[in-house]
């Protein structure tokens, strides 16, 4: 497993495990809280059936007291007070039957169930009283066991009422810190979330810088490397250039064609060659921001013939056709760039057309605008290629199978951009149109315009 | 500089009188050796006097001994290279023509800066070159 697999496996489990910490303190924090919720509802529902349960027992109490005093024998006492009586003990009977089937913390299950029971003592007592005072006068011992019994029930229920509030206050107290450490803790994971986030990206952030900064000295080199290269290219092809002319004016002087041919051959290959050094100089110059063009009136028919020339040498001959190349035409542009952009357009033309093609160049002047089309019978460019084939390093996708690296198109509208021109494709029907347009030099001025740009 | 002695091809005097001498100086400062060559041979086919410096110090130690009617320099060169060796010129007051030679786009700059007579890039061509040499002269 290579390393950024392996870097990504170990990126992915550590997200994974932050996640799972985030979301498990959060939902322990609340289940816990929720626990502690439950209890004290508990708690709060046992008081309310206590209460209950004391209420009962003082209408039963109140019940009995009543029949007993509203006469002094069962034919005198009153039969209304005999079935409040009667009702009330009925009463405590069912809520102390209730109050068995509901649910209580274990700390006062105890004390409800024996206040429960002793509630029940009692009720059977008071029952029993009911029963011989509506038939006697009542049985002085029940009456006593009764009061016994009532004040047995009013004591278990004080007792689990101190115990119920003791174990509710501790329910509330528990309720709030649990959801305050609820809280806290799904702060602390958010917390610890972004942190990790935030200190995943930073990383992320610094090798990403370190990467760049890494990649733009490379390519800072390698432009360096580039440019120094091409400059020590000139010397040389100076040399050829220079000894190929002075053969040329030897061959000359005798006559011989072949020689003359040979010569003017080798001169054209050496100035191609210059022009490729200068455009990778140029596109160096591009990228370091340092390219300064010097404009002075040029005359477009001397830069076009080595151009053709120079596609002859180096792809066979071809037919061109040239219009409108009026020899006193000229334009306010710097003279190698313009080498450059023809060179290349006509290239291109020769490049992407088939062998026997003509192409056409058409020169027009018209408002203070020079335009120069080629033209090509190849297969053309494509609607959707017309801006990407002026980008850098992009190649055609129907012209793979020809070679090429594709920094000519690209350099060349730059050029052309900054000599205040441009270069587009125009849109046909078959085959290419390349349009270069640049300024036109009215030819008035005999001063050399320089301008740096 | 000059021992006071009249040369056929300058010296002192010809940077004091106006006349021309009687055949034309060209001084070729260039460091590489081929481009120097034939460029020298093209002039002394043409009739001229050649001298031949390969870098700035030579070309300054040439200049002890006779001022040249023209001089082509090229601006990289070892040991003393081209923008130093004209600034010295200029220091020194020879006003001769100067024509850059070059392949650097520093040459333009160089060349407005010392008050030199053109630039003629590389490569160049010979006939184009010796035309220009002509032309100034002809000015100056």
């Amino acid at each position: 497993m290579n390393k950024r697999r392996r870097t990504l496996v170990f990126q992915s489990m550590a997200i994974g495990l932050v996640l799972l910490v985030a979301m498990v303190l959060p939902i322990s924090g609340l289940w816990m809280s929720n626990k502690a919720s439950q209890r004290l509802e508990h708690i709060v529902e046992a008081r309310d059936v206590a209460n209950g349960i004391d209420q009962s027992l003082a209408d039963s109490a109140v019940g009995l007291r009543e029949y007993e005093i509203s006469g002094t024998t069962p034919a005198t006492r009153d039969a209304g007070g005999l079935a409040l009586a009667k009702a009330g003990n009925a009463g405590l009977v069912r809520t102390l039957a209730n109050a068995r089937t509901i649910w209580v913390p274990t700390e006062v299950r105890g004390l409800l169930m024996n206040m429960v029971s002793v509630g029940e003592g009692y009720a059977v007592i008071t029952a029993r009283q009911i029963e011989s005072l509506s038939m006697s006068e009542g049985d002085p011992a029940l009456a006593r066991q009764g009061a016994v019994a009532r004040a047995a029930s009013l004591q278990a229920s004080v007792d689990f009422s101190t115990a119920a509030r003791q174990v509710s206050d501790e329910a509330i107290s528990a309720a709030t810190s649990a959801r305050h450490v609820s809280l806290g803790l799904a702060i602390a994971a958010a917390v610890f979330v972004a942190l990790c986030v935030g200190s995943f990206a930073a990383l992320q952030a610094v090798g990403n810088r370190k990467r760049l900064a890494v990649a733009e000295q490379t390519a800072e080199a390698r432009t360096q490397m580039v440019s120094l290269a091409s400059h020590e290219l000139r010397n040389p092809l100076a040399i050829v250039s220079l000894s190929a002319q002075m053969l040329e004016i030897e061959a000359e002087a005798t006559g011989n064609a072949d020689f003359i041919q040979m010569a003017h051959d080798t001169r054209t290959a050496a100035a191609r060659a210059d022009s490729l050094v200068a455009e990778l100089l140029d596109l160096s110059r591009i990228d370091a921001g340092r390219l300064h063009l010097r404009l002075e009136p040029v005359n477009l028919s001397a830069l076009l013939d080595p151009a053709i020339d120079a596609t002859r040498l180096h792809r066979g001959p071809r037919k061109f056709e040239c219009r409108g190349l009026d020899s006193d035409l000229q334009v306010l542009a710097d003279p190698a760039r313009v080498s450059i952009i023809l060179r290349n357009l006509v290239d291109n033309a020769v490049k992407y057309s088939p062998e026997g093609s003509t192409v056409l160049v058409e020169v027009r002047s018209n408002a203070g605008a020079v335009t120069v089309d080629v033209i090509d019978q190849g297969p053309g460019v494509a609607e959707d290629e017309q801006e990407r084939i002026f980008e850098r390093f992009q190649r055609s996708e129907r012209t793979l199978h020809i070679d090429g690296v594709g920094i000519g198109l690209y350099l060349s509208r730059e050029l052309a951009r900054r000599m205040k021109g441009d270069l587009k494709v125009i849109p046909t029907s078959t085959g290419a149109q390349f349009r270069l347009s640049l300024v036109s030099h009215t030819g008035v001025s005999t001063v050399r315009e320089t301008a740096i740009v | 500089m000059s021992d006071g002695q009249a040369h056929s091809t300058g010296g002192v005097e010809s940077a004091l009188k106006p006349q021309q001498p009687a055949t034309v100086t060209v001084l070729v400062v260039e460091d590489e050796y081929a481009l120097r060559s034939l460029v020298a041979r093209y002039f002394r086919k043409r009739g001229y006097d050649v001298m031949e410096a390969a870098d700035g110090a030579q070309g300054i130690r040439l200049l002890q001994t006779s001022l040249p009617s023209i001089a082509l320099v090229d601006l990289l060169m070892p040991v003393m290279d081209g923008t130093e060796f004209v600034r010295r010129v200029r220091a020194l007051n020879h006003r001769f023509p100067i024509l850059l030679v070059s392949a650097s786009p520093e040459a333009f700059e160089a060349c407005e800066t010392f008050a030199c007579d053109g630039v003629v890039t590389k490569p160049f061509d010979i006939i184009k070159l010796a035309a220009k040499v002509e032309e100034v002269l002809k000015r100056a």
